[in-house]
């Protein structure tokens, strides 16, 4: 998954209160955790996208290439359930895999592809800036955690650089040309240094200069732009709360609904 | 100039309070593990796609590194529990298949490193207790995982190798390796600012 | 020579900023680098702080700030007063309000993504109320000309905008004082040009006092700064005056001269003309006037046309590049870095690659080391295609030094990053050991072999990194920006490094936005707009083309400058771009103002 760098396109989710938004999310993160079906899960995506689609315009497009990754994960997920979980066993080309594992697997899969959906739309909705103003804020997240965070966000491009520049220089001297896992890991690791080192030096330099405008100050903070929570925040709160209930309800009275609230699945 | 009294009265000063380098480290560290985390996507897919579940279980570790290399380099309250936090959020804001009740794993597993830590009051961090917090770590995610990833569905004798590799994940991964990482990075002179740095120095 | 301290409450006026035998030492150094530092500075001063490389100016900007030792750790010995309060003692962000300061890289100066969140930035710090942030934002704002900028992102500003955006930042906070640390090091001569102007404007109106760290002194000479502090290597302050009589004389424009500092083109030309009694001039137009005074310097001008390095490399070519085209994806689509360029380097020429930001330079190269995917072109050295051969191959026929040299270290110790290389190849150990020690002695990295590389100076780090590259004996040479955020002195030294191995018969290539480099060094001149290559030829012809230095971020050197002042007020003088033309008439003269200006 890219970042999408800066998708600023006005929409009614846009102006919604990012805390709010994040509380929203996580209802229904949390809802969809409970539920171990294949098909429910379907419908929590299919809610995201038309979410995306209407509240955020975002295109569909959009939602398939990130989801790419995500899905491919859960692909293997599928398999790995079917391999390892108890339950009677079927012969499937050289292996011994169990239905009901698969069906497990493939609805950890959805599961997961539709909290990257709701995720990717809340993403495409927010404004970074808004999102710590409204952490400090709503959330009471301190400001001397979340301000540093904004800081350190704006690194990405420049560690996306730095990465790039360091494999370069590094195939230059020779290195790149072991073929194998291990080599290739070990590789990994060892760019680790001179990427942090630029990081980091690059981040005591940020710190002075947020000291040079007063930030070790420690007084009551003030806000240039206030991140309200409004009657539609909350409409958007209790909306959510009544779909992530809806389409529990849906799947329950298609008969297909299995949540695990304390013993094993029927 | 300074002598051996002076170094000590200095270190014990900056134990008290976090300074603006500390708490953008600390974000800074969280936000590079959060680029890897996309960056190695790749990585992901070959580990958990070959090694199922038990690739899922190894790679444990890499995600508390951020969090316990914050606390080894910064080696005050809350490092820990801060750099998880950050790190969880960044994976979640770059479309972790977990949501963000993976905010919930980061604190909880801040807290178990911070516990460990804290037990020795920050100044100890040898390869016994970063070991130590990794494992521990491992531990207190489990409960919650063990619900979030379905694994009452799976043979008791495989969750067992399962725990197992997650503890060593932990230990090694979560623990040996920031450990390691933060002493290569120390050995470049570019954490002289920071308390690693200043427990490496020789006094004047 | 110090200005004295005046007992306080008994004056008048009060220094608004004081020094009171500063002392302080860096914790992972036994040095200290400042010592004993003393001085005054009064309301509305402009302050030219100066001195050699070595982070003395740099730290004495930091504890006017208060940042040391709050917010870096040093032993400060000594005193700081801003407004009569002790820095050392003052509570945290009450020096903020007093003081702001502007460093010289812009990217790792922003806390926020917009230009207006930036500027508020400081303001919520330190709890202005909300409903005065605006006008105080928009004044900030319109102080640098930002003003129609305001909800911008800020990565997609220049960098000379970036710079203003900081700039405006600190003002919003009011401050009485003002400390720019080399505001300008990192970037290309227009933008630079473009933040001085608003920093003078600033300066104009009276209510600021200024204190600016810069090595290079045509940017604050003349109208900028009216007095100049001159640090030692060692920390010491050994001139503390007015700047026109710190400059205008020749003895202490000497003193000057040999602390390392570069001096301004006015005072350096006259120098070297053998100017002696009087004062010397600041300026382009005090220069003209007297160069139109003095006929016998005019005589001595016109013959030195002509007499330049009349460098025409006649090696064979060793790198032939042909119609290159590359391109990436990036945020915005398909952005095309490279459009059918072609290029040859011979065996003994030195190649500037010219360009603004984003105009292909650095794309130029990695392709000249078949770094990146190329669309169409191929490149060849030494009749070996890279792009067929291979990273590998390529890298013993081309040595690419990256602008930061860190980014290829991969050894724990300088000796090991040495032998890396011949050590991959299979070489005996007594040969590679015999290659270290050659390298080390070659590139002054004697003493360090045992060091990490990470803990060099910058100097250091790209001497070895270029030691690094030319392990496996390559035919060229590819340097991106060497020169970068360093002072005319350590530029000067390392350029003469260069040539000395472009003379031995390597082909070299340069991509920089230094004017002084490509005036001084380069055979030949490549200009690259937007991908396209406008020019290729001789130095002298890209430098006199006011076209193609507006299209690459460039400006005119400024000996150009000052002689077309000169003509402006009737001197017969050839229109010169560089100093090289120059001591070649000097010969038996006093060229060794020339000599420090060039290295």
């Amino acid at each position: 998954m890219t970042l999408f760098g800066h998708y600023e396109v006005d929409s009614w989710l846009r102006r919604r209160n990012p805390t709010a938004k994040l509380a929203a999310h996580l209802v229904l993160s949390l809802l969809l955790t409970a539920v171990f079906d294949p098909l429910t899960p379907l419908t929590f995506l299919v809610a995201a996208l038309a979410l995306g689609r209407l509240g955020a315009r975002i295109p569909v497009r959009l939602f398939l290439t990130a989801l790419a990754p995500v899905a491919l994960l859960g692909a293997s997920l599928v398999l790995s359930y079917a391999l390892f979980a108890t339950g009677s066993r079927s012969a499937w080309g050289p292996f011994a895999v169990t239905a009901q594992g698969a069906i497990i697997g493939l609805s950890l899969a959805e599961r997961g592809v539709a909290i990257a959906a709701f995720t990717l739309v809340f993403v495409l909705s927010t404004d970074p800036t808004s999102l710590v103003r409204s952490l400090v804020q709503q959330a009471r997240l301190p400001a001397h955690i979340a301000y540093p965070a904004l800081a350190a966000y704006r690194f990405l491009p420049l560690l996306q650089d730095d990465y790039e520049t360091i494999r370069l220089a590094r195939r230059l001297r020779g290195q790149g040309r072991q073929r194998g896992p291990l080599a290739a890991l070990r590789e990994r690791v060892d760019l680790l240094v001179p990427l942090l080192v630029g990081a980091i030096r690059r981040a005591e330099r940020v710190a002075v200069a947020m000291d040079s405008r007063g930030f070790a100050a420690r007084r009551p903070r003030t806000h240039y732009r206030l991140t309200p929570f409004e009657a539609a925040d909350a409409w958007m709160l209790a909306g959510t709360v009544a779909l992530g209930g809806g389409l529990l309800a849906l799947s329950a009275t298609l008969g297909s609904l299995r949540l695990w609230l304390g013993g094993f699945p029927t | 100039m300074a002598t051996v009294d002076d170094w000590e009265r200095r270190t014990a000063a900056h134990s008290r309070r976090w300074t603006t380098r500390d708490a953008v480290l600390v974000a800074v560290l969280a936000v590079v593990f959060g680029f890897l985390y996309i960056q190695w996507v790749p990585v992901w897919l070959a580990v958990r796609g070959l090694g199922a579940q038990v690739g899922q279980e190894a790679l444990f570790g890499f995600w508390l590194a951020a969090g316990v290399l914050a606390s080894y380099i910064v080696r005050r309250p809350g490092a820990a529990l801060s750099g998880e936090f950050l790190a969880a959020l960044a994976e979640v804001l770059f479309g972790s298949a977990a949501g963000t009740p993976l905010l919930i794993t980061g604190i909880v597993q801040g807290l178990g490193a911070e516990c460990v830590f804290g037990a020795r009051r920050w100044r100890d961090y040898s390869l016994v207790t970063v070991l130590l917090a990794g494992a521990v770590t491992a531990l207190v995610a489990l409960p919650w995982n063990w619900y979030r990833l379905g694994y009452f569905t799976l043979n008791p004798g495989f969750l067992l190798v399962l725990v197992v590799v997650r503890l060593l994940s932990g230990a090694l991964l979560g623990g040996l390796f920031p450990k390691l990482l933060g002493d290569a990075l120390a050995r470049t002179g570019v954490l002289a600012g920071f308390a690693l740095g200043r427990a490496r120095q020789t006094p004047v | 020579m110090a200005h004295a301290h005046p007992p306080v409450g008994a004056a008048p006026r009060q220094p608004i900023l004081c020094a009171h035998d500063l002392g302080v030492r860096y914790l992972t150094r036994r040095l200290p680098v400042l010592r004993g530092v003393t001085f005054g500075i009064e309301p509305g001063e402009r302050v030219l702080l100066a001195g050699p490389s070595g982070g003395g100016k740099s730290t004495l900007a930091l504890c006017l700030t208060g940042l040391i030792p709050h917010s870096i750790d040093a032993d400060l010995s000594g005193a700081v007063y801003v407004e009569g309060t002790a820095t050392a003692s003052a509570p945290p962000g009450v020096l903020a309000e007093r003081v702001g300061i502007v460093f010289q890289d812009p990217t790792s100066q922003f806390t926020m993504l917009t230009v207006e969140d930036e500027v508020a930035f400081g303001l919520e710090n330190l709890g202005v109320p909300r409903s005065a942030m605006p006008e105080r934002v928009a004044a900030a704002l319109r102080a640098v000309g930002l003003e129609d900028r305001a909800t911008w992102r800020i990565d997609r500003l220049s960098g000379g905008q970036q710079q203003r955006v900081v700039l405006a930042a600190a003002l919003a906070m009011r401050p009485r004082v003002l400390v720019l640390d080399e505001p300008t090091a990192q970037l290309d001569p227009r933008s630079a040009s473009e933040v001085y102007r608003h920093v003078r404007m600033l300066a104009e109106t009276g209510e600021m006092t200024l204190v600016v760290v810069e090595h290079d002194l045509d940017k604050v000479v003349p109208g900028l700064a009216t007095r100049g502090l001159l640090l030692s290597a060692e920390g010491r302050v050994v001139a503390d005056e007015p700047i026109g009589a710190m400059l205008g004389s020749a003895e202490r424009a000497e003193r000057w001269g040999e602390a390392g500092v570069a001096l301004p083109c006015s005072v350096a030309l006259a120098r070297a003309l053998g100017v002696r009694e009087g004062s010397l001039p600041l300026g382009n137009e005090a220069a003209g006037r007297l160069l139109a005074a003095r006929p016998d310097l005019q005589k001595l001008l016109r013959a030195a046309v002509g007499r330049g390095r009349a460098r025409a490399p006649s090696g064979p070519v060793v790198l032939a590049a042909r119609d290159l085209w590359q391109q990436y994806r990036g945020p915005a689509g398909h952005h095309v870095a490279l459009r059918g360029v072609s290029l040859e380097v011979r065996a003994g020429e030195l190649v500037a690659v010219v360009g603004a930001n984003g105009s292909g330079k650095t794309t130029l190269l990695r392709a000249l080391s078949a770094l990146v995917r190329l669309e169409r072109g191929s490149v060849v050295v030494d009749g070996v295609d890279l792009y067929r051969a291979g990273p590998r191959q390529a890298a013993r026929l081309v040595a690419h030094v990256f602008q930061n040299p860190e980014s290829g270290f991969v050894a724990n110790t300088v000796a090991d990053e040495i032998a890396y290389g011949p050590r991959a190849l299979g070489w005996r150990t007594d040969e590679v050991a015999r290659h270290v020690e050659t390298s080390l002695d070659r590139f002054g990295l004697r003493g360090l072999a045992r060091a990490n590389p990470f803990t060099l100076s910058q100097g250091q780090k790209r001497r070895l990194s270029v030691a690094v590259a030319l392990v496996l004996g390559p035919r060229a040479l590819l340097l991106d920006e060497p020169t970068f955020g360093q002072d005319r002195r350590s530029a000067a030294a390392l350029m003469e490094g260069i040539r000395a191995l472009r003379d031995r018969g390597l082909g070299v290539v340069v991509a920089t936005h230094d004017i002084g480099l490509v005036a001084e060094t380069a055979d030949r001149v490549v200009a690259l707009a937007s991908g396209t290559m406008l020019f290729d030829g001789p130095p002298h012809e890209f430098l006199a083309n006011d076209g193609l230095l507006a299209a690459t971020g460039q400006e005119r050197p400024a000996l150009a400058r000052l002689l077309a002042a000169a003509r402006a007020y009737g001197a017969d003088v050839p229109p010169l771009v560089s100093w090289c033309d120059l001591a070649a008439s000097v010969e038996e003269g006093e060229h060794d103002a020339v000599r420090a200006l060039r290295g």
